[in-house]
């Protein structure tokens, strides 16, 4: 998939975003890749997402790709210690 | 609103006080570590409690401010003045962002203006001051003693799973606590989080588990999760390290350590319980206070069946209920005395401004601050002060020019006093300005249709015309005290609170404005008495004496309408006549004297039952026009008893005289 279509991922936009990932589990054949380049601000309603999508996946033998998180983003991984869980790939 | 977001308005609000209270301080007494340490505190809470809400804004600029603070503490910057009028238009500032954040807007481009200008102001002392001590750090003794003080924590912390719905983010609290101390290890507890198919995008699933260095007690620790401790389960413990090889020397030198430690916890647990203090939902105490009201009203009715037996042990039973419950009673209303100063000290700021805004020179003080008074009438009293006050400094005040013509100082004083007074507290603004002159308020009184002439009226009289709804005698309408909200609301607000309001003032020497309120609004002890069928309280704290309408006075009276009471004349209010209660006069008629402020006049009444602990309860709209009842109670025995006003009825008396 290509870039998010939001700017930030938070309380206010994870029910559309667990909808919007539902769907993409749902479609994904070997393969899910997401893009964080839009993605400003993220808090810990969202990353928790993130981590049942990874467990998802992972059962599912689907291989996610996590990509583009800014420094922001990652810095906010690191507060709350998901950096060590969450596997992020950036270029 | 979310009880969260109430919690950190509540908590910001006392934050600002604080930090008002300690710059306009230091604008008076000059700087010094106290205030600055304090101002210092509530720039980092409101900072830290904002980050919790994800209130950028706020934490942007408090971060900057708190930096120039820190620099201040460490004494690298001076506190100047200028630094101190620029804090105070910061901690305007800092109000009006909490305002908005709480009210989900952004800055509108005025302040964001304000905000550039006061951020560069900042960052202009910090550069300008700041030499290379910054990037060179001296550890000093101190500094090396906290750092051995430091203690390794276990925080773990279980997500409730409607945690979300408080609106937090957990990661602004962990970067919270990071802010007291270091975060060694953090990792998430992930075990129960569920997959895509079973998931719930609002439920918290996670925990954390995090090792904290700190010099922060555990109270410390828990402090910063005060505002979610209801979706959350916290556990704190110390992490204490194992002992190293066991020789002789080394475990008599762990003994030392030991008893240091020991001595040390003992120290921290003793400092705890003194300062230790609860911030309990208002509702709370009402809520107990109205409980304990019905259980006074239950004794009171188990005392009066006690009395009709001969049973001596109820008797003494209850009576010694009768008493704890009166202990019981005042504790409770303890809880909601609170001392006057600190509401009063934000006036320093306003008297202050608003001088400075019209060139005066003002010298404000006050006095009592340390007299007790229930929070809600504290807090209800606190808008017609201000108004009150600001009337003391636009219109009381000369401006100096006319205050040295005047052969006065050019510097004008302005007192606000509070103290405790026969049941009541009295609070007093006092100036020595201009006077309130009766013939411009005869004039205006006229000229608005308020009276046709002053023939009649005493000095009171006329003073007591400002109150009138629709009257203004200033000239012009300023933006400090010409708002629209009169005197006439003054007055208003202060009767609402059962209390009243009088005037003495001489013509260029200047005013007091004296205000009479009761010590609270729940409870009060009074007489039982009944005149025709009803049957009233008095409060006892205005009664001064009782006595029998005797013959003799009657005699005396020739049909007038007072008596010869030790070479005083008391004027009397016939309670039945005025109450327009059936004739049904006893054989003995009695008179209960009472008196509030410098007024005295005896209530005539035909029986007197004795004290009695009374539960005020309104009496509705229905009533809301019968001048001299201020309230209802229920007896003992199911019945209804009227509560004087007394200060109404003084009045009524004083003017149909």
């Amino acid at each position: 998939m290509s870039e998010l279509p939001y700017n930030k991922l938070t309380i206010y936009e994870v029910e559309e975003f667990y909808k919007l990932l539902v769907e993409q589990v749902e479609n994904a054949e070997s393969k899910l890749e997401l893009d964080f380049t839009t993605i400003e601000k993220i808090d810990m309603v969202a990353i928790q997402l993130l981590l049942s999508l990874q467990q998802t996946c992972k059962n599912k033998s689907i291989q996610l790709i996590l990509k583009n998180f800014s420094s922001e983003l990652l810095h906010t991984l690191k507060a709350s210690g998901c950096d060590k869980v969450l596997e992020v790939k950036n270029d | 609103m979310t009880d969260e977001l109430g919690l950190f308005l509540e908590d910001a609000e006392e934050q600002l006080a604080f930090m008002e209270n300690s710059l306009v301080n230091m604008q008076e007494n000059g700087v010094n570590d106290d205030d600055v340490g304090a101002l210092f505190r509530s720039m980092h809470t409101i900072k830290g409690t904002a980050g919790m809400f994800g209130f950028d804004d706020i934490v942007d600029f408090t971060h900057i401010a708190e930096n120039l603070l820190s620099e201040v503490r460490s004494q690298r910057i001076e506190l100047t003045q200028e630094m101190l009028d620029l804090f105070l238009i910061a901690k305007d500032h800092v109000e009006n962002l909490i305002d908005l954040a709480t009210n989900n807007k952004t800055m509108d481009a005025t302040q964001e203006q304000t905000n550039t200008q006061l951020l560069d102001k900042f960052k202009e002392f910090m550069s300008d001051k700041t030499t290379t001590t910054i990037d060179t750090p001296v550890i000093t003794q101190t500094e090396i003693q906290e750092k051995s003080n430091e203690k390794l924590w276990y925080v773990g912390i279980f997500l409730h799973e409607d945690f979300y719905a408080s609106g937090m983010d957990i990661i602004n609290l962990i970067s919270f606590l990071g802010d007291f101390g270091e975060i060694k290890f953090i990792e998430p507890i992930t075990k129960d989080i569920p997959t895509l198919d079973n998931y719930n995008p609002l439920t918290a699933y996670v925990g954390f588990e995090i090792h904290f260095l700190t010099e922060a007690s555990r109270d410390d620790i828990e402090e910063v999760f005060e505002f979610n401790l209801d979706d959350l389960d916290l556990k704190i413990e110390e992490i204490k390290s194992e002992p190293e090889v066991i020789v002789e020397e080394i475990v008599i030198e762990k003994e030392e350590d030991k008893d240091e430690e020991e001595q040390q916890v003992i120290k921290v647990k003793t400092k705890d319980i003194t300062n230790l203090s609860l911030r309990v939902d208002s509702y709370k105490v009402d809520q107990l206070i109205n409980q304990i009201s019905e259980m006074v009203i239950a004794n009171a009715k188990i005392a009066q069946i006690a009395d009709t037996t001969d049973n001596g042990e109820l008797i003494e039973s209850t009576s010694i209920m009768s008493d704890m419950l009166e202990d019981v009673r005042s504790s409770v209303m303890n809880i909601r005395m609170v001392q006057v100063g600190d509401s009063f000290a934000r006036f320093r700021r306003i008297v202050g401004d608003t001088a400075k805004k019209i060139g005066k020179n003002i010298n404000f003080t006050i006095n009592g601050g340390d007299t007790e008074l229930d929070k809600m009438v504290v807090e209800k009293i606190s808008d017609p002060l201000m108004h009150m006050l600001r009337n003391s400094v636009d219109h009381g005040i000369e401006m100096p020019e006319d205050r040295i013509k005047a052969g006065k100082t050019p510097e004008g004083s302005v007192s606000l006093s509070a103290y405790p007074d026969a049941g009541t507290i009295v609070i007093e603004i006092k100036d020595d300005g201009r006077g309130l002159d009766k013939d411009a308020i005869v004039k205006k009184a006229i000229s608005n249709g308020l009276i046709q002439s002053a023939d009649d009226l005493s000095d009171k009289d006329i003073y007591n015309l400002i109150f009138v709804a629709g009257f203004s005698t200033a000239e012009k309408i300023t933006d400090i005290s010409g708002r629209g909200v009169g005197m006439d609301v003054v007055k208003k607000n202060i009767e609402s609170l059962r209390g009243t309001i009088e005037i003495n003032s001489t013509l260029g020497e200047g005013s007091l404005f004296k205000i009479r309120l009761p010590l609270t609004l729940a409870i009060i002890d009074g007489l039982l008495v009944q005149s025709g069928e009803t049957k009233y309280i008095i409060p006892l704290e205005m009664i001064q004496e009782c006595l029998e309408l005797s013959s003799e006075y009657k005699k005396h009276m020739k049909g007038n309408k007072f008596i010869n009471l030790r070479e005083t004349i008391l004027p009397l209010l016939d309670i039945r006549e005025y109450l327009n209660e059936t004739d049904n006069k006893t054989e003995r008629e009695n008179i209960v004297v009472v008196k509030y402020g410098n007024y005295s006049i005896g209530l005539e009444v035909d029986e007197l039952f004795g004290e009695f602990q009374t539960v005020i309860k309104p009496l509705g709209r229905v009533f809301e026009n019968v001048s001299g009842i201020s309230g209802g109670t229920i007896l003992g025995s199911g019945e209804i008893a009227l509560i004087f006003d007394i200060p109404k009825l003084i009045e009524y008396k004083i003017q149909n005289n």
